[in-house]
């Protein structure tokens, strides 16, 4: 392996591990916005908006 | 609902996502999320634009014995270093003396060194691989060489891991110290948004610290011609860090009871702080090859520091955006949980 390909799979590594935690949390938000959309389907009240941090 | 096309190939709450978000997060703090996860992005690339063309590593002659020639010729020297090779007088310590090849790997020689007389000395590489110092420490005398150049790597483009390795060790280090203050502040005040805030910093401080990990024995096979020791101090302390914060969400997981849950983790995130300064002290204190930036007052020259803060800037931008879309995502959950209850409770009311 020479110096540039450790570099590249440097890059590789930083900006997947990146990508794959935010991809992560998008779908654990996307999870938890059709939770509450199935929720509300079945007849829950909207909730309040929550309070201020 | 408003619709998005193009975005197939993103999970189907997607759309759902987008709305939750309007619906529940100020515009103006979508903004500055917005605003700070671009900004972060963008310094961290122009960082690395920089690593790659504006700092001068060259493979470089450390000469050191025209300097010092005078303290070390006649005299017996050993090279003092943090390891010790496998074969002390083999690998690339070469006998032809004109031009002293020091691999970046501890070099205890035994027996000690003959400098010949009336010869300059030149050593190519620097113990550890690491901007600072090289000491000869002559063994018939007090006398002490120090040959010292702030940029000389045995593969000056695996150098520019450093640009990654070091903000995102940094990063982990700032994230699980937030931990640390989050916890004690959830403990004094109960207040669910101190865990929220805690648990938020230590997912984030893993991803950085698995970056760190994983991109270091990447250098380190280029640089020290080895990817990992676990007899090394700083790469071992490191590797227990990142399993006790591992165990923090392992701990997280499976306690279900949300206040029971805070009190044990806030409890937690103090006492694994500790493998923190364990792990950043371990290679001023300890036996390891990893070099501690700043012990020689860094080193580093401006062309080096200059995408180095960039990076570092940029990289803690990045926790900072990734800790607050996390910390939303937590404020989602409690929603969520709080309308399933009430529904299910109250029938919908």
């Amino acid at each position: 392996m020479s110096g540039w390909d450790a570099l590249y799979l440097s890059y590789a590594v930083a900006w997947g591990a990146l990508f794959l935690y935010l991809l992560y949390l998008h779908r654990r938000i996307g999870k938890l916005a059709a939770q509450l959309r199935g929720t509300l389907a079945q007849g829950g009240k909207t909730p309040d908006k929550p309070e201020r941090s | 609902m408003p619709t998005r096309r193009g975005w197939s190939w993103l999970p189907s709450g997607e759309t759902v996502e987008i709305t939750v978000w309007t619906r529940y997060v100020s515009p103006r703090r979508r903004l500055f999320a917005t605003l700070v996860g671009a900004a972060a992005v963008a310094t961290i690339l122009a960082g690395l634009f920089l690593s790659l063309y504006s700092a001068p590593l060259p493979r470089t002659t450390v000469a050191f014995a025209n300097a010092h020639a005078a303290e070390l010729i006649g005299l017996e020297v050993r090279i003092v270093g943090l390891y010790e090779a496998a074969s002390p007088t083999s690998g690339a310590l070469r006998d032809s003396w004109g031009s002293v090849d020091v691999a970046p790997i501890q070099v205890s020689l035994e027996p000690p060194l003959q400098l010949a007389s009336g010869r300059n000395y030149t050593l190519t590489g620097l113990l550890g691989g690491a901007p600072g110092s090289m000491t000869l420490r002559a063994t018939e005398a007090e006398s002490l060489a120090t040959a010292t150049s702030a940029e000389v790597f045995v593969s000056p483009v695996a150098q520019k891991i450093f640009y990654i390795h070091m903000p995102t060790a940094w990063v982990a280090y700032l994230a699980f110290g937030v931990s640390l203050l989050s916890g004690i502040a959830y403990l004094r005040s109960q207040d669910a948004r101190w865990d929220d805030l805690g648990m938020a910093s230590v997912e984030a401080g893993i991803v950085f610290a698995t970056i760190a990990l994983a991109t270091g024995p990447l250098w380190g096979q280029e640089e020290w011609g080895v990817a990992w020791r676990w007899e090394d101090a700083r790469l071992t302390t490191t590797f227990v860090l990142w399993l006790v914060y591992i165990a923090y969400l392992v701990l997280r997981a499976n306690l279900a009871e949300p206040s029971v849950r805070a009190r044990l983790c806030a409890a937690y995130a103090i006492l694994a702080f500790v493998t923190v300064p364990l792990s950043y002290l371990s290679a001023l204190y300890l036996r390891t090859l990893h070099p501690q930036l700043g012990e020689t007052g860094g080193g580093l020259s401006p062309a080096m520091l200059v995408p180095l803060a960039l990076s570092l800037v940029g990289f803690t931008l990045l926790y900072a955006y990734i800790v607050g879309r996390r910390v939303e995502t937590e404020r989602l959950r409690r929603v969520a949980e709080t309308l399933a209850a009430r529904t299910s409770e109250g029938g919908g009311q």
